[in-house]
């Protein structure tokens, strides 16, 4: 989801939705000549050190220089060159250019300098544009250059140049990549009169060296890979990057409302930007008072319009101009039936203010970790959500997403684009990161809460019986809350529903060999505020396997708890988990007369700061009882944790496996 | 392999300017019974259903109208309110848009949104937009409708499909063909009706029209292992026929024949070449020998299908114009390759030819559809005498990788036609075997007292299993890798593997092998008395392919293949075996799966063989198809038990 302002920054991984599109046209190729720039063969020539790591490729050079002419037009030069030193590093000779439709693009060439032979130069006219990011419509456009050539040994390099003139005199440029890079530059170049802040994230401040008047130019150089381990947050999170804000001659502070270089800016401009749109109109107070009619308390009215607002507001995101920042006009919105994200908060906010409940526009970004308290930025968002204040006596049982904090104290979180997370839980996705309340009184950046385990459940209760033959049948209760309840809601309402039936046969056939599902029933799928409860029964023929006079019976009978473990000993990210949950099994097993029991597999007691895990298997006369408890309590582990965070995995994965032995009663 | 790329241009929904304002009084009234439906009866349950369809192709006029009726049946139905089309914009323009959504209390509004021109892939040569726009107001009810027209610049294609199953129900459907005016000159035109209901077909009318009327066509709902997509879902596939082509069964023979032609131009007698084939294949060596040093120096030759870093950016190399062009550059297009190897072989002294086959990939051979472009993959066939008797052998050196007498899943057990002068030949390809595509495991793993399996393991993949992962390493990126991560999916995330040998990447004709060493913590449970040793190692982790009781479409496995495993676990000290599983037996008409556990000195050695010699069955043959890989699930399951014989 991306459905709040431009996308500014070289991202690293470009526009990937844009490539796959296009990966016919590409495929077609290109019509190379020969050439290559200067500064490029420069950069060729300079041998590489050694690399431990083994790297697919290096990058020689990633620079970025700012430009702002006298009249305020502000152009963008980019370079970036590489060598290739692995095969796998042939995906960096695929590169990209984003820019809107009142940019300009005025240069973009890609060469390609084999380590034998003649060098290749593709142009723009080689490049395939597309729109196609993933909204119905936006007017960011991209550009890709395939360049050939993108082998083992070889340098390969693209050169870009737009301009514009942006709504927001921002910029940032990425300082890590997952290949280590030799030179990372940032030239900034501003009339006479205009200043600057750099403010630098995951990296200590590096002072620029100044070329001459008002032209400056960072530098960082031979920078390690950024690595990428699996379950580590968002790379953006991690990686290094510089925030720069402008601000035209003599304009700092609050003169130029395009120079936003403080939250309390940022929030303020925000919500000075959102405000006119949201002027409520007959039709809308007509609606709120036909949706809060038979609400019984105040806070039924407010899970009316959330509700509302959440679901009968279809996502639609159309992106034009300003349109990238400021909602649609709240009864406009409701008129349409859809809109994107700051679409839909802007009209819950419209109409909590109808009931005369105090609501704030949130600007957060959809991956948790990559806002950063000490850069302001306002491109560093993608996405609106609502803060609402509601009063003190209001209930708070099942209201979970609170926060509290200067001068606001107590919000309560709720993001109307999720249309599977009822109002008092918060989308896993944004726990624990950044919000950036808008206000008229100056923005405020808050941490979004982060929900305890016992608001994000799961229980399932089995009652099986096995026969001699090793056959298991029986029932199982699932009872969701909070996160894992979206999450299997959405499994189940993204396929139509003559197909659903078969997402639990396929859940089944995960972990039960000759299973037949013999009933199957959802309750509250689509009532959201409500616990989700799936009953199910099943017969899995040979569950037990039968060795000579022994019985195997694995009591755990379903599910997979943890991440999949890596055989890494060491980690460099953290491990990153969706939400703190809790889950638990209660299995009830009656196992055949004709045999006793002979084994049972040890307790399981894997405390630990990040994840905890219990299993006890107890035998209550003819019948196992297998309960076990899987609580991750945070939403982070750092990377020198691993080894006992692994250790607990490990113990997770070792009782999953774990079976009973029993034993035939008249060989005993 | 693949003669081209078969581009694809069945469903290309079309906009172009802002929807009409004003609510056009043609709209047709909604029948009361739709209305009021509130369940799609075809597929209960489903988001939306399309009530009323209409497509008219007119040939004469180079235009084509579309009528949508959508009705949204639950929430997620209403994603179809987002409509997204897109278009060749040198090839079509599009008209006449109108839409309009009646609400659920059967008032209607118009549709008065705007609608925005996307780039989808815009290049110098092609450019691709679509038309997006999105319906207001959308309910849980609501009807959705819309129409336009698309005007093709050059003519309606020939090659054209009406998609009557879509992926939603369709209630009643009318499709016309207007086709008074051959715009094709010399061609006729010609259609094939695919799963249409008994009785619906494209029927004549008065004023030259060909009508269709459909009524009830159910939602087309994917399943795992299906026949291609497109050999299964309702519709009607229009292609041009020439005038002077015969129809029936002598088109195919016509058709053949001047294939033949234009392949035999391109083939040639020339006498360097037969001079180059005696050289490489002496006649004193065995025919097979002969025919195989022929193959290897085809293999020589750059294959132009494959891309390659090298060639890459150096423009269009020059068109090869004979096979005595390609021995003499070295490089061609998968067809010429597989022209050249036609050439060398008669030059040595073979009967060759060139056969064209319908590759099973995406579609299955229809001979009632005189369309040409069914027939789009290109190999070779050769005859010799040796010592059994005369042989046959299809060859495909334009698949770079294939080993000698291999022909890739697609193009095996498939119709098609044997160019000979007098004409096409109808033959079909040779149908492949278990023994085609065997993976062969072997493994001594060292058990020790904690779980811990370690060990030497060794897997070779012959014929297609090698085959595959050989052209994806050649493509993409380290093959090593690729392998590693191939094998990791077999065994649990905590194994260890480090290679010891991998390879050959580039010789077909041998196995590719992985020798590698082993290292899975916890791969045994241990308790306080026993070790419980899972044997299938290399099969514990997969999943059920056939997990749902029910089944709409036939099962089809690309191709058929064989598993062998041979294992053998070394005890910890300390320890002895228990008990260990019966040995398993599945027989089956289509196969067999079967294990075994024996003891050996210091362990156990377990045995497993999987066959599945088969690749369509009918969704009759299910439920034994089901029961088949459950049992063989049961079986992987299998552990033996070591008991400690000193107490700690």
């Amino acid at each position: 989801m991306r459905c709040f302002g431009k996308r500014p920054w070289s991202d690293k991984f470009g526009p990937r939705q844009a490539v796959s599109t296009t990966a016919l046209l590409l495929a077609l190729g290109t019509h190379a000549i020969a050439g290559g720039p200067d500064w490029l063969r420069e950069l060729a020539q300079v041998p590489l050190p050694e690399y431990p790591d083994d790297p697919a490729a290096v990058m020689l050079l990633h620079e970025r220089k700012l430009t702002v002419s006298a009249d305020g037009e502000i152009e963008i030069r980019t370079r970036q060159a590489f060598r290739i030193l692995r095969s796998e590093g042939r995906s960096y000779g695929t590169v990209s250019v984003l820019y809107g439709d009142d940019d300009h693009l005025t240069y973009f060439k890609g060469w390609s300098l084999p380590a034998a032979g003649k060098d290749f130069t593709v142009k723009e006219k080689d490049a395939v544009e597309t729109q196609t990011f993933g909204d119905l419509y936006s007017d960011r456009h991209a550009k890709i250059l395939r360049i050939p050539a993108a082998d083992p040994g070889n340098v390969i390099a693209f050169e870009s140049r737009r301009k514009s003139r942006p709504m927001v005199l921002e910029d940032a440029i990425w300082l890590d990549q997952e290949i280590p890079i030799r030179l990372s530059r940032y030239m900034l170049e501003l009339p006479r009169g205009w200043e600057f802040d750099a403010r630098w994230v995951n990296q200590p401040e590096t002072e620029p060296r100044k070329l001459e008047e008002n032209a400056w130019v960072w530098e960082i150089r031979d920078r390690p890979a950024l690595p990428m381990e699996p379950n580590m947050p968002d790379w953006r999170a991690e990686a290094g990057r510089v925030v720069v804000t402008l601000f035209p001659g003599g304009r700092r502070g609050d003169g130029d409302w395009r120079s936003l270089a403080s939250w309390e800016q940022i929030g303020r401009w925000y919500e000075r930007l959102s405000k006119p749109q949201r002027q409520a109109t007959a039709e809308l107070r007509e609606k709120v008072a036909e949706l809060t009619a038979h609400a019984e308390t105040p806070l039924d009215e407010i899970r009316a319009l959330a509700a509302f607002a959440q679901r009968d507001i279809r996502y639609v995101a159309i992106e034009i101009g300003v349109g990238a920042y400021r909602p649609s006009a709240a009864p406009e919105t409701l008129t349409n039936r859809f809109g994107d994200c700051k679409d839909k908060a802007n009209l819950l906010a419209t109409m909590l203010g109808e009931i005369g409940i105090e609501s704030h526009l949130v600007l957060v970004h959809s991956r948790r970790g990559v806002v950063k308290p000490e850069a302001p930025s306002v491109l560093g968002f993608d996405h609106v959500i609502v803060a609402l204040r509601l009063a003190e006596e209001t209930p708070r049982k099942q209201l979970y997403a609170w926060a509290e904090g200067e001068p606001f104290q107590s919000l309560l979180f709720f993001d109307p684009t999720d249309s599977l997370t009822p109002l008092g839980y918060l989308p896993t996705a944004l726990q624990g990161g950044f919000g950036l309340i808008a206000s008229e009184d100056g923005g405020d950046l808050m941490r979004l809460p982060a929900l305890p385990p016992q608001s994000n459940r799961m229980l399932r209760v089995g009652e099986f019986s096995l026969n001699a033959a090793g056959d298991l049948s029986g029932n199982v209760r699932e009872i969701w809350w909070g996160g894992p309840a979206a999450g299997r809601r959405a499994t189940l309402l993204q396929v139509p529903e003559p197909e659903r039936r078969k997402t639990q046969e396929r859940f089944l056939g995960a972990f039960l060999g000759g299973v037949s599902l013999r009933s199957w029933d959802v309750k509250n799928l689509e009532n959201f505020d409500q616990n989700l409860v799936v009953d199910y029964s099943f017969t899995a023929r040979d569950y037990a396997q039968r060795v000579g006079d022994l019985l195997l019976v694995r009591p755990k009978v379903l599910g997979a708890e943890g991440i999949k473990l890596s055989d890494a000993e060491d980690r460099n990210q953290p491990v990153a988990f969706e939400s703190a949950i809790q889950r638990s099994d209660v299995v009830t097993i009656r196992f055949p007369d004709e045999y006793e029991i002979d084994e049972l597999p040890p307790p399981v007691d894997a405390p630990g700061d990040f994840v905890e895990y219990h299993s006890r298997v107890k035998v209550d006369g003819r019948a196992l009882k297998y309960t076990r408890t899987y609580v991750v309590k945070a939403l982070e582990a750092p990377p020198e944790r691993w080894p006992e965070l692994k250790d607990v995995l490990q113990r997770i994965a070792d009782d999953e496996r774990s079976l009973v032995v029993l034993k035939r009663s008249s060989t005993r | 392999m693949q003669r081209m790329i078969v581009v694809s241009i069945c469903w290309i929904w079309l906009f172009s300017h802002p929807l009409s304002a004003s609510e056009d009084e043609r709209w047709e009234p909604v029948p009361p019974e739709e209305m009021s439906l509130a369940e799609d009866p075809l597929r209960p349950g489903s988001a939306a259903i399309a009530l009323y369809r209409e497509q008219t192709t007119n040939y004469d006029k180079s235009f084509e109208d579309f009528h949508f009726r959508v009705k949204i049946l639950s929430e997620e139905g209403k994603r179809f309110a987002d409509v997204e089309l897109p278009y060749l914009e040198n090839w079509v323009e599009v008209r006449d848009l109108q839409g309009r959504i009646i609400r659920p209390d059967g008032t209607v509004l118009p549709f008065e949104g705007a609608i925005h021109r996307k780039t989808v892939a815009r290049r110098k040569d092609l450019e691709i937009y679509s038309r997006v726009f999105t319906f207001p107001e959308v309910e849980v009810g609501s009807i959705l409708e819309y129409r336009y027209r698309l005007e093709w610049k050059y003519g309606v294609p020939a090659i054209h499909e009406w998609l009557v199953q879509d992926d939603i129900s369709l209630l009643r459907g009318r499709f016309v063909l207007i086709n008074s005016v051959s715009l094709f000159h010399s061609l006729r035109f010609g259609w094939t009706m695919f799963f249409l209901p008994e009785g619906q077909r494209l029927e004549p009318r008065q004023d030259g029209s060909w009508v269709l009327e459909v009524a009830n066509i159910p939602a087309f709902r994917s399943e795992e292992y299906m026949p291609p997509a497109d050999a299964l879902r309702a519709r009607v596939r229009f292609f041009p026929e020439a005038a002077d082509m015969p129809r029936g069964s002598a088109f195919w023979e016509e058709f053949g024949k001047r294939a033949y032609q234009s392949e035999e131009k391109f083939i040639g007698d020339s006498k360097d070449l037969r001079k180059e084939a005696l050289a490489i294949a002496p006649p004193d060596l065995p025919p097979e020998q002969r025919l195989r040093r022929l193959y290897a120096r085809v293999l020589e030759i750059d294959n132009l299908g494959y891309p390659t870093g090298q060639r890459e950016g150096r423009g269009k190399p020059k068109e090869n114009k004979s096979a005595k062009d390609v021995l003499k550059r070295g490089y061609g297009e998968p067809w010429e390759v597989n022209r050249l190897l036609v050439a060398l072989a008669r030059g040595a002294g073979f009967e060759s030819f060139v056969a064209l086959l319908c590759p099973r990939r995406s579609r299955i051979f229809v001979p009632d559809m005189l369309d040409r472009s069914q027939l789009n993959a290109h190999v070779v066939i050769v005859r010799f005498q040796d010592r059994d008797g005369e042989k046959e052998i299809f060859l495909d050196p334009a698949t770079r990788l294939a080993p000698f007498g291999f022909l890739t899943w697609d193009q095996t057990g498939v119709e098609g036609l044997r160019l000979e002068r007098s004409g096409g030949v109808r033959i079909r390809s040779p149908v492949p075997k278990s023994e085609d595509s065997v993976t062969e495991c072997k493994a001594e793993l060292s058990l020790d007292a904690k779980g811990t399996a370690e060990g030497t393991v060794e897997v070779l993949f012959r014929g297609e299993a090698a085959l595959s992962l050989r052209t994806k390493a050649a493509q993409a990126s380290e093959p090593r890798e690729d392998l590693k991560e191939e094998l990791q999916g077999w065994l649990p995330s905590q194994a260890r593997i480090d290679f010891k040998e991998v390879g050959p990447w580039e010789d077909p004709e041998r196995p590719l092998r992985a020798v590698f060493h082993l290292q899975v913590p916890g791969f045994a449970q241990t308790t306080s008395r026993r070790l419980i040793v899972p044997l299938a190692a290399f099969h514990l982790w997969r999943k059920h392919p056939f997990a749902s009781a029910e089944r709409t479409h036939p099962i089809y496995f690309p191709y058929p293949w064989r598993e062998l495993d041979d294992i053998t676990y070394l005890l910890p000290a300390g320890f002895e075996v228990e008990a260990m599983p019966e040995a398993t037996t599945a027989p089956a008409e289509f196969g067999r799966y079967r294990t075994s556990c024996e003891r050996i000195e210091g362990g156990l050695r377990f045995r497993r063989e999987l066959t599945v010699d088969g690749i369509v069955f009918p969704q009759t043959h299910y439920p034994i198809l089901r029961n088949f890989f459950e049992r063989l699930r049961e079986g992987d399951r299998a552990h033996a038990l070591l008991r400690k014989t000193t107490m700690e």
